[in-house]
């Protein structure tokens, strides 16, 4: 996959968020405030349980009274409006004197082995105050003005895996709501969304206990939990290989086995039209000023019309109707419009596509070993297949080697800085997958016969690019197929395709290295799961056609 | 205080990277290190101890010297991390190269994640043996007799191929680890020279528009 294509992504059903939400309805999940105790200043303690069949779980949340000059999504902030912590159980009292101490410093304090994750949130001042006074008087909060932001806080980090003392996946992996990744982390959005909108009516009621209303419902779904990411994600594809092949190759597989349906009928093309006048309205409501995104959003609705009317001509009895759609739309939309129409054919075969989800987690440790047998003239045919592109870069070029990933030590913030213009080479991230594929080609250049193992005693530094390219020959969606060091490379394009994995919507660059998003935006809560809306809410609903 | 295995990993790979080894051999480190870890021994302690003692030392110094039946170092001593990669790269060919002598190796605990690896791999089970401790490995079990103290000179190591078999329980496992504080001072220490200074610039410049101020 090229960084073109993984920075179009769009969520689909095979998304984490929707998976989590899946199986919170089939298995009846229940979520219950458990504790809510805030003050008028909006500071305090509040918990929500969520119960599966065989676990509980407790989002604990801390309410805090943020300075506003404090406020930033940045990673070297050390203050938030609200922290959190999903706790694997439910806390005793003693727990929670404990995480009082602790989750609200973030990464300054630590974690047990019974906290799962570490969140926290920033409230969009845009709309919070908007939305707090309005309840107070009695009124619903301007639905254009909800609409433009989509959320009243966002969250600038979620970490799971052990990351500050919490519990590692292998603690959890092994329970069937946690085999799928990061359900632990979507589960904890999924609580603090409820918590939120649970926050700012309590706020309301402070502020006007005698006129204040709740949200109406229709409007209250209309509040995602909203996402600032940065360069703290961009690593991630790149240091995961094996993750990144299980999530491409679920989604590849989906769309070859609808494409490779040998007929359609009435009822799937008339879906699909449904599906794309749905995904028309997404397309209208999506809001970014970012130079580079907003003309692919009006490539994207132009897209979504010339698709809507090629779709409106077409007969449902052609053979392989789908993949002859696939081949019209590589041909005439752009990559954001194929991309879109992916997550649209996904929708039409749940049956052939819900199973495949299953497949999306992984043990990295199992594609670890290098294989010190493999001969290198093996080696040798795998960077000249995985890494050809890299081979064809003049690597003397500034423009090749322009970028350089650092970690700072201003809290371990990573960063992006510009090679030649810096000295940080010896900061260096092992993030040039290219650049490192194409110094060892040219190290096995004149090398003798021999094998991996006779190679990598002479030669360390080469030992994790072998890794990467030994990874790539069985795994072959692992590797991004760009230059991640190119003075055009776009840290935004990695973060878009993990985010769409999450089921993000609304993507909103704020530079190359940021992004705004939505999460949950529409999303049923919980008392909801049991309607339709469960597995059926990432596109807003069709208009009513009137009649002519 | 305890720790999760996968920060005790993610520090033992920074560490190793910051005390001089290439990346991959510090991805090893990391990897051996939440090994041990998760089989109660002490490989935060070992993995200080190792990169304290060869420090920046050049990889001639520290990798080994294949002579038939021993493998041994130019330097001072063998490095664990170095010697243990190698054995597991050869895993196909083990039944030629046992037995084997690995000539003082430092912190010969940690040769035991690629030990029961390479056992894996080559589907025999691996007999190490120091002074200090017998193991035998399998490719889902240790089983171990001995003390672990990490900060033993460079002992000598017997492997044997297949392992003259052993009683005893399997070494249980963790999902937690407690290591020494000053031996995670070490690491942390290491770890930290890759992290490049602050500056207004790099702090303006390096991570994007997104400070306080921005749209919210």
């Amino acid at each position: 996959m090229r960084l073109e294509r993984l920075g179009a992504a769009h969520a689909t059903r095979l998304s984490f968020m929707r998976q989590l939400l899946r199986r919170m309805r089939a298995e009846n999940w229940s979520v219950s405030c458990t504790g809510f105790d805030i003050d008028a200043r909006g500071v305090g303690t509040a918990t929500y349980t969520g119960r599966g069949p065989d676990h509980a779980y407790t989002l604990v949340a801390f309410a805090h009274d943020l300075p506003p000059e404090q406020r930033t999504d940045r990673v070297i902030a050390t203050a938030w409006d609200a922290t959190f912590t999903l706790f694997d159980g439910v806390p005793d009292a003693d727990d929670l004197t404990r995480l009082r101490a602790n989750v609200p410093g973030q990464e300054a304090g630590r974690l047990s082995g019974r906290e799962l994750t570490l969140a926290r949130a920033n409230r969009s001042t845009r709309l919070w105050d908007h939305v707090v006074d309005a309840l107070a008087r009695g009124q619903q909060p301007d639905p254009g003005r909800v609409a433009e932001v989509g959320y009243l806080m966002r969250t600038t980090a979620v970490y799971g895996s052990g990351k500050f003392g919490a519990a590692d996946r292998m603690l959890t992996c092994a329970r069937p709501e946690c085999a799928a990744p990061f359900q632990l982390e979507m589960l904890t959005v999924y609580l603090i969304r409820c918590f939120v909108l649970d926050l700012v009516e309590h706020m309301a009621r402070m502020q006007a206990p005698r006129t204040a209303v709740p949200l109406a419902p229709t409007l209250r779904r209309r509040f995602g939990i909203g996402n600032s990411t940065g360069l703290g994600m961009a690593p991630f594809l790149v240091n995961h290989p094996a993750l990144l092949h299980r999530w491409i190759a679920a989604r590849e597989q989906a769309l070859a086995r609808i494409r490779s349906q040998p007929q359609g009928s009435e009822d799937r093309l008339q879906t699909l039209r449904t599906l794309v006048h749905r995904a028309a309205r997404l397309a209208a409501d999506w809001r970014t000023g970012h130079p580079l995104q907003a003309p692919r959003v009006v490539g994207l609705r132009a897209d979504l019309s010339l698709l809507e009317s090629h779709l409106s001509g077409l007969s449902p009895h052609i053979r392989d109707p789908w993949n002859t759609l696939w081949l019209w739309a590589e041909d005439h939309l752009s990559v954001e419009g194929q991309e879109q129409l992916l997550a649209l054919l996904l929708e039409l075969y749940p049956d052939f596509v819900d199973d495949l989800a299953g497949d999306m987690a992984v043990d990295e440790r199992d594609s670890f070993t290098i294989d010190g047998a493999m001969p290198l003239h093996d080696l040798r045919a795998i960077l000249q297949d995985v890494y050809a592109a890299a081979l064809d870069t003049d690597w003397d070029a500034c423009a090749a080697q322009a970028r350089i990933w650092y970690v700072s030590e201003a809290k371990l913030e990573p960063r992006l800085g510009e090679r030649f213009e810096e000295d940080l080479d010896r900061y260096e991230q092992p993030l040039d997958t290219h650049r490192a594929a194409a110094a060892l080609h040219a190290a096995l250049d004149g090398h003798p016969p021999g094998t991996v193992a006779d190679f990598l005693l002479r030669h360390p530094d080469h030992r994790h690019t072998v890794r990467r390219a030994q990874i790539a020959a069985h795994l072959p969606y692992s590797e991004i197929r760009d230059n991640t060091l190119a003075a055009d490379m776009r840290p935004i394009d990695m973060l878009r395709l993990k985010l769409s994995f999450f089921g993000a919507a609304h993507f909103d660059p704020r530079s190359d290295r940021w992004v705004r998003i939505n999460m949950y935006q529409n999303a049923p809560f919980p008392g909801e799961l049991q309607t339709d809306l469960a597995d059926d809410w990432t596109l807003p609903p069709a208009l009513p056609r009137i009649p002519a | 205080m305890t720790h999760s295995l996968n920060e005790i990993s993610a520090l033992a790979r920074k560490a190793a990277r910051g005390a001089g080894m290439p990346w991959g051999l510090a991805e090893e480190s990391a990897e051996a290190t939440r090994w041990l870890c998760a089989h109660r021994l002490p490989g935060v302690e070992c993995l200080a101890s190792v990169l304290h003692d060869q420090d920046r030392a050049a990889w001639e110094a520290l990798c080994p010297v294949m002579a038939r039946g021993v493998w041994s170092s130019r330097g001072t001593a063998l490095c664990p991390i170095a010697a243990g990669a190698s054995l597991s790269d050869r895993a196909a060919g083990l039944a030629g190269l046992a037995p084997l002598t690995l000539r003082s190796c430092r912190a010969p605990l940690m040769l035991l994640p690629f030990a029961c690896e390479t056992a894996r791999l080559s589907g025999h089970s691996i007999g190490l043996t120091t002074q200090q401790f017998a193991a035998v490995c399998t490719g889902n079990a240790l089983v171990l007799d001995g003390t672990f103290s990490p900060d033993r000179p460079p002992a000598d190591v017997t492997l044997t191929c297949p392992a003259a078999s052993r009683t005893g329980p399997p070494v249980p496992l963790t999902d937690r680890a407690a290591p020494d504080p000053a031996a995670l001072d070490v690491l942390t220490g290491f770890a930290a020279r890759l992290y490049a200074p602050e500056t207004e610039a790099r702090r303006r410049d390096g991570a994007g528009a997104s400070g306080p101020g921005a749209l919210s």
